[in-house]
Parts: structure tokens; sequence; C-alpha cells
């Protein structure tokens, strides 16, 4: 027929589907590297996409994908525990913790209580996400608001003259997410200056306190009720405002 | 086996003869766009439609090449498909090899230096005109009700200039090996098959399409490993570090050299 034609095709075919079937590479496996918890009170995480798992039924350990020059490096300073991954970008880090850890410190987090917990402080400076019940949570972002011009860089790169006064101040879409997503939770306090709270089932939180600064906002997912939203200002260091009550519908 | 002199001749009476067809082509597509962007202004509102900002004229532009560029490729070699018209291609005072590099230059080459500069006809204008409408919207007290969530959604607007949006060497090359592959692959079925070409290899895309589908989901595998090479290449371990980027060269010229055999078996029969 057309031999060297076909074979041709057939050589160019064979390598796309070996290279398309190319087996999972060695980054997809995961590596386990086991905790030894005992005495911990504080676990810090330096990791991107890092995904905490608390008091899951799986022993306490860092579970993270293998690249070639991936590591994440556990490190024991006394009573704290800090977990450290040398990429500032994906892939994602799952630790699993117990609920006995009563501080954790991480840039951006996503937490899921698998058992109740106790009383917890989480200290984020970028995002929080948050599910599971917990009798005391107690969160504080420590992100500042940015500057104006950098804050509205972006939009008025597309904009000259009049037209960056339209672009005023960065909206809610772009600021840091605090999102309480589920789980009944008997006291909660968050105190940040810029970041946007969102709080999905505030009808299952007891108590919340949320003292936000005058760039920070929040929304309510499914409220039926307000008198357990406790509005307030940032607290100044060891100083508490009194709390102000949401005027009631 | 190549002459330059004889090679412009083929190309200059291939341009003479051919030229209204190319023309042709364009304009089609010119036209079709032209309907696509009345459309998308008749549709949505101009001043807010992403697809009309800088970034969605490039994914119009990405998809109109992809789909326009290997139907060209399957009809450069129509007349192979009717009898008479390639006892005169065939015969035509060239070397087989010399008309196969035409084709690869018109195709490979003249064919997206033109769609780029064709489909700027109708992207200007148009772009032009979304950009005013844009500009006067950010002025008006509506852009400010909507915020600046919908603004950061729709991007940047004004003319997109492609080779802008290819700065990047490493996208650029997936473009062009991934085009010349399809292209390599649609003139080779153009050749191959005597008759109703188009269909068959349509018909074998499919088949073909059928098999990577099959052959990825039994082997469990990462096909975006191969397909992201280019922007991931720092990832990839082991062999694939060699076999990949082998393979993206490979792929299209051993389709192109398909091209190349089936030509000539042609002419032998």
């Amino acid at each position: 027929m057309m031999p060297r034609t076909l074979l041709a095709f057939s050589a160019a075919i064979a390598l796309l589907l070996v290279a398309l079937a190319s087996p999972r590479q060695r980054e997809d496996r995961t590596h386990l590297i086991p905790l030894d918890l005992q005495g911990i009170t504080e676990v810090e995480i330096r990791a991107p996409n890092a995904r905490v798992d608390l008091g899951s039924a799986l022993p306490s350990a860092v579970e993270h994908t293998l690249g070639p020059d991936h590591e994440v490096t556990v490190t024991r300073q006394g009573q704290r525990l800090l977990i450290e991954s040398n990429i500032a970008s994906y892939p994602t880090t799952r630790i699993r913790l117990p609920v006995s850890v009563a501080r954790l410190t991480a840039k951006a987090v996503s937490i899921e209580a698998h058992a109740g917990v106790g009383a917890m402080e989480v200290e984020v400076a970028q995002e929080l996400e948050w599910r599971g019940d917990a009798a005391r949570l107690q969160v504080v972002h420590t992100g500042a608001e940015p500057k104006a011009e950098n804050r509205d860089a972006a939009v008025a790169t597309v904009m000259t003259g009049d037209q960056v006064a339209v672009a005023t101040t960065c909206g809610t879409h772009c600021m840091p997410q605090l999102a309480i997503h589920h789980g009944r939770i008997d006291r909660l306090d968050i105190r940040a200056t810029y970041a946007h709270v969102s709080l999905h089932e505030s009808d299952d939180i007891g108590h919340a306190r949320l003292d936000l600064g005058p760039g920070a906002s929040f929304a309510l997912g499914r409220a039926t009720r307000l008198e357990n939203i406790h509005l307030g200002a940032p607290a100044p260091a060891a100083e508490t405002p009194p709390a102000k009550e949401i005027p009631q519908p | 086996m190549f002459d330059p002199k004889r090679f412009l001749r083929l190309a200059r009476a291939q341009w003479a003869e051919q030229r209204r067809a190319y023309l042709w082509f364009i304009g089609i597509g010119v036209m079709v766009h032209f309907v696509v962007l009345l459309l998308l202004m008749s549709l949505g509102r101009v001043a807010t439609n992403s697809l009309l900002a800088k970034d969605g004229q490039l994914a119009i532009y990405i998809v109109g090449l992809y789909l326009t560029a290997p139907i060209f490729a399957a009809r450069y070699f129509i007349a192979m498909s009717r009898p008479d018209a390639a006892g005169v291609l065939l015969m035509r005072p060239a070397s087989i090899v010399e008309k196969w590099l035409l084709a690869g230059v018109v195709i490979l080459l003249a064919y997206p230096l033109a769609y780029t500069l064709a489909f700027q006809v109708c992207n200007v204008p148009a772009a032009l005109l979304a950009q005013a409408a844009h500009e006067a919207y950010l002025l008006s007290p509506e852009a400010k009700s909507d915020g600046e969530a919908l603004l950061a959604y729709v991007g940047e607007f004004g003319v997109m200039a492609p080779w802008r949006a290819f700065a990047h060497w490493r996208g650029l090359l997936t473009i062009i090996l991934s085009l010349a592959a399809l292209q390599g692959f649609a003139v080779l079925g153009s050749l191959y098959f005597r008759t109703m070409p188009a269909i068959k290899t349509a018909l074998v895309a499919f088949v073909l399409l059928l098999v990577i589908l099959l052959v990825t989901g039994l082997a469990d595998a990462r096909p975006d490993y191969f397909l992201g090479y280019w922007e991931e290449s720092t990832e990839a371990i082991g062999w694939r570090r060699v076999f990949h980027p082998i393979a993206w060269f490979a792929i299209p010229g051993l389709l192109w050299l398909g091209a190349l055999f089936a030509l000539r078996e042609r002419e032998v029969a």
C-alpha cells in the first residue's frame, strides 16, 4: 500500500500515545512525615495551600506531594512545632493535627475539624477557611490594609485621568477572606483590620464577636437571627472595647 | 532535488492558480469573524463584554487559528482528490520535495501570517468601538454601582496585538508545534485518501481521539505533563525531560514527512 507513509504516521501516533499516556510521575505521589505532637501546644505553618485536618482518625502527619526540589521540614521549638515548605506556591500540604493544639499560625490555611475542638486560636496573615465544630475559636488576622496606590494599581492601569477616580477602593472580592463555612461554634472571636469575614451559617454560632477595622467587612449567610452577632473595633493591645450590638430587625 | 529558481517558478504558478481560492478562504474567514463580532455586540453590553477585551480577542484569535489552519492545510492539495487535476498538479515542472516544501511554506508560514492580518480587519474596528464604549462606561455612574469586581473580570480593552500575547517563547512554541502537527495531519490525510479525503481524515481524527481517551484513561495517565511541557518543563523529571521535547518536535516532523512520502507515492502511482 503506502508503507513509508503509514510508517511515518504510525510512528507519530505511537509517539503521541506514549507521550500522552505517561504514567503519573514521582511528584504525584505523596510523602508522609509522621508528627510527634507530645507537649506541643502551638503549630506554625509556613507552607502554601496548607490544609489542616483537626482530630482526624488517622495519625498526626504532614502529607505533601513530592517534587524534584520540594521539601517540607518539621522543626520542634519547645512547645511549638514549625512546619515549613521550601516552595512558595503550589502544591498543597495536608497536615493532620490533634484537637489539643491550642494555637495555629499560618499565612493562609484551610482547616477542617473532624472532632469537636475545645479552644483554639488561629492567626493568619491572609486567608482562612474553617469547617467544623469548636467550643471556642479565636481568629486573629494580622494582614494590614494595603496602601491605596498599590491597591488601585491594577485597576488604574486601564484608566487615565478622571477615570481613576471611578475606581475607588478595592471591593471585597480582592480582600483577604476569612470564611467560617459551617460547624457549631459556641464562641467565635474574630479580629481583623483588613479582611472580609463571611459567616456562612451564622445561626450555628452561639456568640460571635467581630472586631473589625475600618477596612474590614463582613457578610452573613442564611441568618435568621442577629442577637448572636456582636460588632466592635479591633482591640488595642491588652484592651477590649465594649461590644456594639447590631440593631435588631 | 531542490532548485531555488524552479521553486520560485512553482511558487509563482501556485499563487497565480490558487490566489483566488486563498483570498476566498480568507474572505470567508473575515465574514465569519464579522458575524461573530456582530453577535457579540448585539447580544451583550459592549462596554463590559469580556470577549471584546484584549484577552477575549486573543481567545477568538487562537480558536479561529486552530479551526481554520487545519482546514486550509487540508484544502491545499484538494486537487489531488480529482484525477484530472491531480495529474496536472503532479506533472508541474518541479520536484516532489519542492512541491512539499512550498506546501510547508504556504501552510506553516504564509497562512498564519495572512490569518493574523485578516483577523485584524474586523478586530481593529470592533476593539476600538468596544474600547470607546468601555471608557465611556468607566465615567458613568453605572460603573460605580457595578463595582470593581466587574472591571477586574472584563480586563483591559484596546486592540490586541497577537505578537505581544506570544512574547514568551514557551507559549509561542506550544502553539507553533501543535498547529504544525494538526496541519501536517490534515495534509497527510488529504494526500493519503484519494476519495473523500476530508471526511476520511475527520473520521481518522475522531477514532484517534477515542483511542487517546481510552489509552490515557486505562493508563491512569497525566496527558497534561506532555501537553503543558513547554509551560512547565522545569517540573518534568527523569526520562520525560528528554522524551517530551523530542516528541513535541518529532510528531509534527513525522506527520509532515508522511505527507512527503504520500505525495511521492501518489506521483509514482
